[in-house]
């Protein structure tokens, strides 16, 4: 497995991402990476006060666990993507229905801990019925960690933003075929 | 009640967060080191600092005549001879010397055997190779009861079986495998044995001649030493024959433009300036686990393990993950919770200060045969207590607490 620990992609990038084929994004991807360590590491104070308590398990993020929005397979969709994290086993697979620029349609399947689980479910909530050139756009780590609504620590910040990996991915494959017909 | 006398020479066991002990169970990622490792690496830099082989004032002398004598250590340690040993920077560093400089002759069609419970380190360099030279990788499988299968492993190593690699303990599921029954068969088939001791050389005595070994690699930082030190061990006769895996200073007889000739054994292996401080750190590692002995560690870590097991078995929806008896098992415990992932249960328990790991174990194809998607992993060490696991079930009590349905 060649990517790195925090290998999610900042808001930063994007737009030098979209410009850029796969293989010329492994630079960017390096100083991102920088980025999200330095964030993940000023997350560490509110990771303390988390430590008082149990409050990354609050009831919201256990009922999206326990009972997860748009945890399925879609009948039909035509964009279809999935990340691991090979730390720790999560798997995500995102799959979108995308008609006429829209995400008609949103769900996933996979397995993983209780926060890249409900992180997965709450997104694709966010994101059904969203216009796909702005999803990219407002979409972001600070967009997870809003919904979550609890402190993630650094260990875990994998974990909250694998389904958000898996979002922007899908979407970038989306732009290829966009381009590839554009071609 | 399990007041141990040992536990206070190590500095960093001693420490609290916000009031709460610290309660390490992740040793088979990696050990903590007692004072006299630390000190012995401190008084290297502080007295005999010097480059080694090179210099003929006293200082040089001095700091190779310390970096030899930890190779004898080493090779006491596991009744090897001084020449056999080779200082790398760990297991990995080893497995990687082996697998490439092992399969240069072999030809297309031969066979390496591995077995399903290999870490990557010990799988990912033989795939490489495997692909480079068109060799064929084959696995021995696990029974029910997550021992290897050696009635499976006669059938699997064949004449044209060119190498055995195995672990002797499984980081993941604590197995300790027969290496000497396996090294007879593959012996038998005219293939050469490896074997990765990095989990087991921290728990009991190793000596190649009884496992009757061709080669067998472990880590320093894995029993009480310094990280980015290990030993390979090799046969002499073998490490003569071999290439050497990477060339440069202090590995060679005479150079010219040309070419180059190589240096005696075990120099030959060790290019450039070695890790001298972690060489002496580990040969004082060496000497810390004889001051110990053999006898109390194991014993300490067979009170651990049987009383951790049953206490473990008692919290309801936990499966162990591994052998139910504790013969043949070193001090590691896997295991899943019903319905709750592996990390989500580690972060609760770090709460408390208790250290353990969660996620795959650099075993991925292990994990995914066995239909999980990771566990939870405790490891033990001699100096861990019997309070240190009723910490672990508190704490895994409160897991369950947290996520009741």
């Amino acid at each position: 497995m060649k990517k790195t620990i925090f290998g999610i992609r900042f808001k930063k990038s994007k737009s030098k991402l979209r410009k850029s084929s796969p293989k010329k994004s492994g630079k960017v991807k390096s100083k991102v990476t920088r980025e999200i360590v330095r964030d993940a590491i000023n997350e560490d104070k509110i990771h303390k006060e988390a430590l008082k308590n149990e409050s990354i398990y609050k009831e919201n993020i256990l009922d999206h666990y326990r009972h997860p929005h748009n945890k399925r397979i879609l009948p039909q969709f035509n964009l279809r993507h999935r990340e691991v994290n090979p730390l720790c086993g999560d798997e995500l697979v995102f799959y979108l229905d995308v008609q006429k620029g829209m995400v008609k349609e949103i769900s996933f399947m996979g397995n993983g801990c209780a926060i890249s689980q409900a992180a997965a479910s709450m997104l694709t909530d966010e994101v059904k019925g969203k216009l796909l050139k702005n999803l990219s756009k407002t979409i972001d780590t600070k967009t997870i960690l809003k919904m979550l609504g609890v402190p993630v620590s650094p260990a875990r910040m994998k974990c909250a933003l694998l389904s958000l990996k898996t979002l922007l991915k899908a979407l970038e494959e989306s732009e290829y075929v966009k381009d590839a017909q554009n071609n | 009640m399990n007041n141990l006398s040992w536990r206070k020479d190590f500095p960093l066991l001693q420490q609290k967060r916000q009031g709460k002990n610290l309660v390490y169970l992740d040793n088979s990622a990696t050990t903590q080191k007692p004072f006299s490792v630390l000190q012995a690496m401190n008084e290297f830099y502080e007295r005999d600092n010097a480059n080694v082989h090179r210099g003929i004032y006293d200082l040089s002398l001095k700091a190779t005549m310390v970096y030899e004598q930890a190779h004898q250590t080493a090779a006491d340690f596991i009744g090897a001879q001084f020449e056999e040993i080779v200082f790398t920077k760990g297991t990995t560093d080893g497995l990687n010397l082996l697998a490439y400089t092992l399969t240069k002759k072999l030809l297309p069609g031969d066979e390496i055997v591995l077995t399903m419970m290999e870490h990557h380190s010990n799988l990912v360099p033989w795939q490489e190779m495997a692909r480079e030279k068109k060799l064929a990788l084959k696995f021995i499988p696990l029974t029910n009861n997550y021992l290897l299968d050696l009635e499976k492993a006669k059938k699997i190593i064949t004449p044209r079986t060119k190498i055995v690699a195995v672990t002797h303990m499984s980081n993941v599921l604590g197995t300790i495998n027969p290496v000497k029954q396996i090294a007879d068969l593959a012996h038998k088939a005219g293939a050469m044995v490896i074997v990765d001791a990095a989990q087991s050389v921290a728990h009991l005595p190793l000596k190649v001649k009884e496992l009757d070994c061709d080669f067998l690699v472990f880590s320093g930082h894995k029993m009480s030493g310094p990280m980015g030190i290990g030993v390979l061990y090799g046969r002499k006769e073998l490490l003569e024959k071999m290439d050497p895996f990477l060339y440069g200073g202090d590995m060679i007889n005479e150079v010219t433009l040309e070419k180059a000739t190589w240096n005696e054994l075990p120099w030959k292996f060790e290019a450039g300036t070695p890790h001298v401080a972690g060489a002496i750190g580990l040969a004082a590692a060496i000497g810390y686990i004889q001051k110990i002995g053999w006898k109390k560690i194991m014993a300490q870590e067979k009170i651990l393990m049987t009383y951790a097991l049953k206490q473990l078995a008692q919290i309801p929806g936990l499966k162990i993950i591994g052998p139910a008896s504790i013969e043949n098992r070193g001090a590691v415990i896997s295991f899943v919770m019903d319905g709750i992932h592996p990390h989500d249960a580690t972060e609760i328990l770090n709460r408390d200060n208790i250290a353990v790991r969660a996620g795959q174990h650099c075993a991925m194809p292990l994990l995914k045969s066995l239909g999980l998607n990771g566990t939870i992993r405790a490891s033990f060490y001699f100096y861990n207590t019997l309070e240190e696991v009723d910490a672990l079930v508190r704490g895994l009590r409160k897991v369950r607490e947290v996520f009741r349905p």
